[in-house]
């Protein structure tokens, strides 16, 4: 249960626009820690510097350097924790895959998971291969794509919107040009391959992704710039496949 | 230079240097904090300001996509609804006031719901003081007038029918700052059932799926889907949406006159808040309590009568063009329950799962089926079928009734999610497949919201499929496409329940079990004294509490006589003899006779007539009425062109509200994490850390010698 809750309190649909939101998605209490303003590192090295005689200084001192390390050390294993729950969460998924496959029944990944992969996607020449989840929330994004609830089922005619983290498991969509191939494999074990037929860069309310196209579509779509630090930007990077 | 010199100079050098460094240092340390204070406090005030910006931009600043791809301001609309209820009747003006804030020309178009019922007979284009009364012209025509008007830079207002329940407005050259006022006016028969009369106004409509294959090169409307094969003018019936941020889009006002004409027991709006005024003679003005409303979700007014006034039957007439029109309403009496036991039956549930039911829908139906489930007894044989882009049966073929058929489909149904398409037709020809005739009687339960574009496909196979089962259409959510669900019950013999809210459910389907299970009236016939003609020919059959709503036509003068009302009811014949004379008088009631024929022709049209002879003959009844049909528009043109030569008025869909609790494609989730943010300041931090470390064991040495 401990790795669902943690990240259960990050509501990242886009009406929750607080930093609270996308810092609460992060595991609870080392997110604040974060906060250099917390432990308030400037007016205590200054306080350290002028208060030079007596030991308290220098304890002062080691108190705040443990400190700040400790902070750093939460902050930046906060931030691996998500790369490997990304990376972790995929291994335990494609495990679970090939089990449902075989047993004909849905298997689920870990004990305590809500969620159930619903395709694999694969993009062979960027070398992904991804399983998909079931809606596309903040929770079940930390763990792989997601599938937008109410678009069609991936592979089935209409259109079929797909979302994950631009920094994990959609990283590779910077690399993906017209006419190359993605692969979506259901649960029975069937494939179907589409090419991309678009990409383009739109501000997330004026994306227009339309609910029913004409010939079964992927729409994936992602955060954008890739490798900006600041994860609340308003631009979207989406790519659209068409069944070949 | 001795030893101890150079030991000295030595000593004061490497202190020099290393009080340089520690500086260099400190300030390095102090820089990095600041910077990492600033980037932080940078960062949130960011957040923030893009949190305003995506918050309410307010009324005013609406931002609508064009085709250009850009973003441009675009004409507002405002919305003000005017109803004169008065006995059966309702006649509702509905101003849409176009607003151009731009410095452009604009020309906008407008797709928008109306009741499905509606007779829209009126137009007028208010322009400042100036009013110019719009004419019914064929649609081809009245399309042509619009566009040459267009053309030549007048002002001009076309009012065009997609469906009974869809319809455009088009306004062009709207000056930059200026107001158009379009004034469209219709009457509607009101909906009495259970001893509560109801009006419902639509306020959004759900996006309507398009099935079929593309047709290339044929889209000239400006809605968001190329025509299709099983949709040919998708073009025209998918209107652009906003979702809720965009702040108070198009805000409707509704302002209602009640009179009841005897005392109620009730009276209630079942969705929004409303403040009641009542006035002498059981008169009622009614008012939403907020003022405006954003257009989400359909209004509806509710009113009992008080018991012992209740309607048994009422007839209504209006004398115009040398001809009576008159209107009778009668409700049969309820067969008194224990009469006839419950028969064993087959029912199938049809159940849409499509993406337009995400959200509140799904619920609600998914509430509803269960409900339904229960309801099911020993002897019974069912089965559960869902749909979106695909049909999924429960089971092969209806199955008998037990517990474990039950936990099978209570399990089916709480498993049941809302994604993809809306097949429909696969859907109900499974449920629709085997014998034409059976032993049992046969009902199919067709939970949707109706949100198709290819309505006359679906009834035509519900007309050529249904043999002797009924469908009973129950529709889901803040805005049913009601036309698609009221007409197939009508053409499955059965009945429409409209549930708006999931509070709703358990009452609305009560209500719904009491009908299935109570048996029909059913061969209708009326017989009218002398020369009448009389809509609709072929009487649905009525379920308990359900009146017989008909219209007529004599040759003149008052009617005198005997209505005869006969039909069968479990085997039995039921006849019922009604004096008429003169009824009271009603404005309003010939074009309803019009639009009560209109409707028969166009339902013979779905069943097979030829669809020439059915246009003629609608085009000619629609032309002589007013009526604006599915072959007639109404088109007003102001006399003096006001748009500047060599200047264009630029053409914008008007977007529409996506119906309230509906969930969809807008919603998308954040797509990066702040793994990156984290990994970048937690480093920083333990630079930090270890600059702070590395500092103070520097410093010791050298606070040792003031000791």
């Amino acid at each position: 249960m401990d790795v669902i809750a943690a990240d259960r309190g990050g509501s990242f649909d886009r009406n929750g626009h607080t930093a609270r939101n996308w810092m609460r998605a992060s595991p609870p209490g080392i997110a604040f820690r974060c906060h250099p303003v917390e432990s308030s590192p400037i007016g205590s090295d200054a306080q350290a510097r002028r208060d030079r005689s007596g030991r308290s200084g220098r304890a002062r001192l080691l108190a705040l350097v443990v400190l700040l390390g400790v902070a750093g050390l939460a902050c930046f294993g906060s931030g691996v924790y998500i790369f490997a729950k990304a990376g972790l969460a995929q291994v335990l998924l494609h495990s679970a895959w090939v089990r449902s496959q075989d047993s004909g029944t849905p298997a689920k990944p870990w004990p305590w998971a809500d969620m159930v992969p619903v395709a694999r996607l694969i993009a062979p020449a960027q070398d992904a291969d991804l399983l998909v989840l079931s809606g596309a929330s903040g929770r079940t994004l930390a763990f792989g794509p997601g599938h937008l609830s109410g678009s069609a089922s991936p592979g089935d005619p209409g259109n079929s919107v797909i979302t994950a983290h631009r920094d994990t498991h959609f990283r590779f969509l910077q690399h993906l040009a017209n006419g190359d191939t993605l692969i979506v494999e259901g649960r029975n074990g069937s494939r179907r391959h589409f090419q991309v037929r678009r990409t383009y860069v739109a501000d997330f309310q004026a994306l227009n992704i339309p609910r029913d196209t004409l010939y079964p579509t992927l729409t994936l779509v992602t955060c954008f710039p890739f490798d900006a630090i600041n994860p609340g930007g308003p631009l979207r990077y989406v790519v659209v496949a068409e069944a070949t | 230079m001795s030893h101890a010199d150079r030991f000295e100079e030595n000593n004061v050098l490497r202190r020099e240097w290393r009080q340089l460094g520690r500086l260099a240092l400190e300030s390095l340390g102090t820089g990095l904090f600041v910077s990492l204070v600033l980037a932080l406090a940078v960062f949130i005030i960011s957040f923030e300001a893009r949190a305003a910006a995506s918050g309410d931009p307010g009324q005013g600043t609406l931002l609508l996509r064009e085709e250009t791809g850009g973003r441009a301001e675009a004409p507002l609309l405002a919305t003000d609804v005017h109803m004169t209820i008065s006995g059966m009747v309702a006649r509702v003006q509905v101003k849409q006031r176009f607003v151009n804030p731009t410095a452009q020309w604009r020309e906008g178009v407008y797709v928008f719901p109306l009741p499905d019922k509606a007779a829209v007979d009126h137009l007028t284009m208010h322009i400042g003081e100036r009013v110019i009364e719009g004419r019914i012209r064929e649609r081809a025509e009245a399309r042509r007038t619009y566009e040459s008007a267009k053309a030549e830079g007048r002002k001009t207002t076309l009012v065009e029918q997609e469906r009974p329940n869809m319809f455009t407005t088009s306004v062009a050259n709207i000056g930059p700052g200026e107001e158009i006022v379009v004034a469209l006016e219709y009457e509607e028969t009101l909906r009495y059932d259970d001893g509560a009369f109801r009006l419902r106004f639509p306020l959004a409509i759900t996006p309507r799926y398009i099935p079929g294959a593309p047709i290339e090169g044929a889209s000239g409307g400006t809605g968001g889907s190329p025509p299709t094969v099983q949709v040919p003018d998708a073009d025209r019936v998918t209107p652009p949406y906003v979702t809720s941020r965009e702040g108070l889009l198009n805000p409707v006002s509704i302002a209602i006159e009640l009179n009841a004409g005897f005392p109620l027991a009730g009276l209630a709006s079942t969705y929004h808040a409303v403040d009641v005024e009542e006035r002498p003679g059981h008169r009622y003005r009614v008012n939403l309590a907020d003022g405006l409303v954003r257009a989400t979700r359909d209004f509806e007014l509710v009113w009992t009568p008080d018991v012992g006034s209740a309607p048994g039957a009422a007839l209504f007439t209006e004398t115009r063009g040398g001809k009576t029109y008159a209107l009778l309403m009668a409700l049969p009496p309820t067969a008194q329950d224990g009469v006839t036991p419950r028969a064993p039956r087959e029912i199938t549930y049809i159940i849409d799962t499509s993406g337009s039911m995400e959200g509140v829908s799904i619920t609600q139906a998914r509430e509803a089926l269960s409900m339904a489930l229960d309801r099911l007894q020993p002897g019974d044989r069912f089965n559960v079928i869902e749909f979106n882009s695909h049909s999924t049966p429960l089971f092969a073929a209806p199955m008998p009734f037990d517990p474990a058929t039950l936990a099978r489909a209570k399990q089916f149904v709480g498993g049941l999610r809302a994604r993809g398409g809306t097949e429909m037709l696969p859907a109900l020809s499974i449920a629709l497949a085997g014998a034409p005739e059976s032993s049992l009687v046969r009902q199919v339960v067709f939970l949707t919201d109706g949100a198709v574009g290819n309505e006359d496909e679906i009834l035509r196979l519900l007309h050529d499929k249904l043999g002797d089962r009924r469908l009973f259409t129950v529709g889901i959510g803040p805005s049913p496409n009601t036309f698609f669900l009221t007409k197939a019950a009508q053409f499955g013999r059965g009945t429409f329940t409209f549930i708006g809210d999931v509070r709703e459910v358990s009452r609305k389907m009560t209500a719904l079990f009491r009908k299935l299970e109570s048996p029909a009236l059913t061969n209708i016939a009326i017989d009218w004294p002398g020369g009448a003609d009389a809509w609709p020919r072929l009487v649905p059959d009525l379920y308990a509490g359900e009146p017989v709503v008909v219209t007529a036509q004599f040759p003149a003068g008052t009617v005198q006589g005997n209505v005869l009302i006969s039909g069968t009811r479990a085997g039995a014949a039921w006849q019922a003899l009604l004096p008429i004379n003169g009824g009271a008088a009603e404005a309003g009631v010939a074009v309803l006779w019009a639009r009560a024929k209109i409707d028969a022709l166009m339902d013979a049209g779905r069943q097979g007539a030829p669809e020439p002879d059915i246009r003629n003959a609608v085009l000619d009844i629609a032309l002589t009425h007013h009526l604006v049909s599915k072959y007639t528009s109404l088109v007003a043109v102001d006399v003096t062109p006001t748009r500047p030569a060599g200047v264009d008025a630029i053409k914008s869909a008007m977007p529409g509200n996506v119906p309230e609790g509906l969930t969809g494609f807008d919603q998308l989730p954040r797509t990066a994490t702040p793994a990156a943010l984290a990994i970048v300041l937690g480093l920083m931090l333990l630079l930090a850390a270890a600059m702070m470390t590395f500092l103070s064991r520097r410093r010791q040495p050298d606070t040792l010698p003031g000791i």
